[in-house]
């Protein structure tokens, strides 16, 4: 497999703090990565140390083959988006988009051609001539982003281009992002805190913690199998129920299992604590010894009632760390997502 | 963004840094170290001794009458001027590029003007005087007088400088507390004191360091216009410089204006809320 | 609404006369005959009878065109080392954590307050070793510390306006240091460059009491003003009191847009 970035062992810290603890993750040519953690994780860290404006403690960046740990960002062949865009404010978008052509000594003819073609693609041409002050949010970003495309380089950086936009102009953005990527096959790495983002952009995604890649892998296989039981709180809008493996019979362990991995039976018992009704569905709150989960039900409970029901599939987890998947009965569909749209 | 902590930019701030250092701080302390050094090459008082027999305490006295004068002057009418200019009045243009106007003015040209004015006789001052059929005034009869000629000349220089910053500080107030205030039946005279002076407070600190310290520091203006009579510490610093054999007198005098200076210094950051900003 | 507004404009026109009364005298001075003015004891103010006559004397008598031209000379060097020195210490500071750059800023105004007298005096005696006594050089460098802090201030202050990462995405977009500077980041400091450049310009056209002490023999225009006020001749300075006026106060007025809060107190980090 050919890898357009690889990430071998990478150490970084601020004052004492361990922001990148021996980093590792390769990404696949044409592939559109998605890096995905909390706030305070160093993500942008992460891509800052990529492209080469923050120094590495230790470790190896290699793009296409070619290590460029120690080169400097001018010299790395890759393009980034910053999240506020840095826009140059005294330039037009023209301006701005020629700039790294500019650098790049590329001759008059060529740069306008180049800039108009990306400038199409982007749907950006009436805007080209003004100063970018003056351009809305999502126009800013088709700048930022087609200053990054004229170039052609190795690899794309983003580090949460939509998230500076309102609502309905993120939800386009997001379509456009990704059909660009397929269409010109560029490689993308993109880092955001958003899973909706994450779940449907990404071919791969990869979980950031505590310095390290703790999962990648497409969305639903981190929805459905996360490795650990961090990754099972932290992936999707509710996190995974856990409840001790006495209650199912295996000792020394943890149960995880999705809101709507539930069926007919009467594996646990609960008290329902509050209920949350989100389009058809009942999102039912409860508590079964210390543990508090969350359930999707069809039937209306109300709180205080006492409700039993059983596993389909569940995941068993020894020290939060992923030991077996258990299928119950009937394996549930796959595709089960309830992240929102 | 954290902006983390980077002292390899230091490299960038050293040359402006070493600057004042070196033809500050190292010029400053070999002032103190030779004020206690005596012709004959002891380290003793006398210097000091010597000085405060000469009158020393009396320019002390000055300095302070005219510092502290002059610096109370400056902030009310600057408050006044503040206050005027911030609001939308028709003609505020023109106005504020008149209050601005002596900020362009170079000190000693301001000092050469003010002692053409006031003449010890004749001049422009007693001229109005006399075309109003009011008997001439020598302006410089009492060493008050004489001062308030300098305080009145240092007002005219310095106010719009000190209602400049005090204007930065108005525009940080937002409009809503005062309407707000305006609303619950407030006054004018109410708004400013409870709304305005509080939210001034950090900018009058600001105000009083910068001015105050230059305040003590009135070098040309009471040269050019009062001379040694009555001499401020300055003038006295100079006056021993140019008159006496030995630079040690003045070093003593330059001495204790650097300690009525740190001295004062230190009360305004200590007390004046100027620690609001160093956070 | 109008009679509310009534008490400040009368505070506000009687300021305004307190403050153009002496420049009037300035204008007076310079464009009345002597007769009407430093040869009578009660001056005439009003009619203003204009003439040129005490312009072309004091034109013609050259003794005053070197000190202007000093001047000059020694307010640009002023402005240029203060942007020199204050354009990469703003641009270090601003990299630096806000908690460290902010001491070093009061560090440098603390250095500031030192009164210039206390240091013209040693100054002196140094220069004179080094050959900068009497030396308009040696005026400069001295100067330059009244100016150095508020450059530094206004750099800083410019610099923290930057957008954010627009350095980075220079350097990503494949710019050396060299362009970056040139063609992103100067463009954008135009302003607080140019005032800080003017600001130091009038501090050292201003400037005496450095002058005086370090260079008395060749002096600048402030210290040959004062000796001719001493030496009793004013009427011999007066023209040119104000051709040398003339300027500052046009820089003071095309400033005065800039001369705020936001330049004056920007690089204040709250």
């Amino acid at each position: 497999m050919k890898y357009k970035l690889e990430l071998v062992d990478l150490e970084k810290s601020f004052s004492n703090k361990k922001v990148l603890d021996k980093l590792n993750l390769k990404v696949i040519d044409g592939e559109f990565l998605v890096v995905l953690g909390p706030s305070g994780e160093g993500k942008s860290t992460l891509l800052r140390t990529i492209v080469g404006i923050e120094n590495l403690d230790s470790g190896k960046i290699i793009v296409n083959g070619t290590d460029v740990t120690f080169k400097p960002p001018n010299k790395r062949n890759i393009a980034m988006v910053f999240q506020n865009y840095a826009l140059y404010p005294n330039m037009t978008a023209y301006e701005n988009i020629a700039f790294p052509l500019k650098m790049a000594r590329t001759d008059r003819n060529s740069i306008r051609s180049k800039v108009d073609q990306v400038a199409k693609l982007l749907n950006i041409e009436p805007q080209l001539n003004i100063n970018v002050t003056r351009l809305s949010g999502g126009q800013q970003q088709r700048v930022a982003i087609a200053r990054a495309l004229v170039r052609d380089p190795a690899l794309f950086l983003l580090d949460e281009p939509l998230s500076n936009l309102d609502a309905r102009v993120r939800y386009t953005s997001r379509q456009e992002l990704k059909r660009l990527q397929k269409e010109l096959s560029h490689t993308f790495v993109y880092v955001t805190h958003d899973q909706v983002e994450a779940s449907n952009l990404a071919d791969r995604v990869a979980v950031l913690h505590n310095g390290v890649i703790e999962q990648i892998g497409p969305y639903n296989e981190l929805y459905e199998k996360p490795n650990t039981q961090w990754v099972g709180d932290f992936i999707g809008t509710y996190p995974m129920n856990f409840i001790p493996g006495d209650l199912m019979g295996y000792p020394d362990s943890t149960i995880g299992f999705r809101t709507r991995w539930v069926s007919e039976g009467n594996d646990i018992t609960a008290k329902v604590t509050l209920i949350e009704n989100s389009e058809g569905n009942y999102f039912v709150h409860c508590k079964t010894g210390d543990s508090d989960i969350v359930i999707r039900t069809d039937t209306k409970y109300n709180v205080d009632d006492t409700i039993s029901f059983g596993l389909e599939r569940f995941n068993i987890y020894k020290n939060g760390v992923l030991e077996e998947i258990k299928s119950g009965n009937s394996v549930a569909s796959s595709g089960i997502n309830d992240v929102d749209n | 963004m954290h902006r983390y902590r980077n002292y390899r930019y230091m490299v960038y701030v050293l040359p402006a840094l070493a600057y004042v250092a070196v033809l500050s701080f190292f010029p400053a302390a070999s002032v103190v170290f030779y004020s206690f050094k005596t012709p004959r090459g002891v380290y003793s008082i006398s210097n000091y001794e010597a000085i405060s027999k000469a009158g020393l305490l009396t320019s002390i006295g000055n300095t302070v009458i005219v510092s502290f004068g002059a610096l109370l002057i400056q902030l009310f009418f600057a408050i006044l001027i503040a206050n005027i200019l911030i609001k939308s009045l028709k003609g505020n243009k023109l106005f504020s590029t008149i209050f601005i106007l002596p900020y362009g003015i170079s000190t000693v040209v301001s000092a050469f003007i003010f002692s053409l004015i006031f003449s010890p006789v004749g001049g422009f001052a007693n001229s109005t005087l006399y075309s109003l059929g009011i008997h001439s005034v020598d302006w410089y009869s009492t060493k008050y007088s004489s001062m308030g000629v300098v305080m009145f000349a240092d007002f005219w220089k310095n106010t719009p400088l000190v209602a400049l910053i005090l204007m930065g500080g108005m525009s940080t107030i937002p409009p809503s507390l005062n309407e707000a205030a305006s609303v619950d039946g407030a006054g004018s005279l109410r708004r400013f004191i409870h709304i305005t002076l509080p939210n001034l407070a950090p900018f009058i600190a600001i105000a009083l360091l910068i001015r105050g310290v230059s305040e003590f520091n009135i070098f040309a203006l009471p040269l050019i216009l009062i001379g040694y009579h009555p001499s401020l510490i300055n003038t006295l610093v100079y006056e021993y410089f140019i008159y006496s054999s030995t630079t040690y007198y003045s070093y003593a005098a330059a001495s204790v204006l650097l300690a009525i200076i740190v001295v004062f210094a230190f009360i305004i950051i200590k007390f004046g809320g100027a620690k609001q900003y160093e956070k | 609404m109008k009679n509310k507004n009534m008490p400040s404009y009368i505070i506000a026109i009687i300021l305004a006369v307190i403050f153009i009364y002496p420049l009037y005298i300035l204008i007076l001075i310079a464009f009345e005959p002597i007769s009407l003015t430093f040869d009578r004891l009660y001056p005439y103010q009003l009619p203003f009878i204009f003439t040129l006559k005490n312009f072309e004397a004091s034109i013609k008598d050259l003794s005053l065109i070197k000190p202007v031209i000093r001047s000059i000379i020694v307010a640009f060097t002023v402005g240029i080392l203060a942007i020199a020195l204050a354009t990469p210490a703003g641009y270090g500071l601003n990299k630096l954590a806000a908690r460290f750059s902010n001491k070093i800023i009061m560090l440098m105004f603390v250095v500031n307050m030192m009164p210039a007298i206390v240091i013209a005096i040693p100054i002196s005696v140094y220069f004179i070793k080094v050959g900068l006594y009497n030396n308009i050089f040696g005026i400069a460098l001295a100067q330059e510390l009244v100016v150095l802090p508020i450059s530094v201030f206004i750099m800083l202050g410019g610099f923290r306006a930057l957008p954010q990462d627009i350095e980075n995405q220079a350097m990503v977009d494949g710019a050396s240091i060299f362009h970056s500077f040139r063609n992103v980041i100067l463009p954008l400091i135009k302003i607080p460059l140019l005032i800080s450049f003017l600001l130091a310009w009038m501090t050292s056209w201003d400037e005496f009491t450095y002058a005086v002490i370090i260079s008395p023999v060749n002096p600048t225009f402030p210290v040959s003003l004062y000796d001719y006020v001493s030496r009793g001749e004013p009427f011999i300075a007066s023209s040119f009191a104000l051709l040398v006026t003339i300027p500052v106060i046009v820089i003071v007025v095309v400033l005065q847009k800039y001369l705020k809060g936001e330049y004056l107190s920007g690089g204040m980090k709250i």
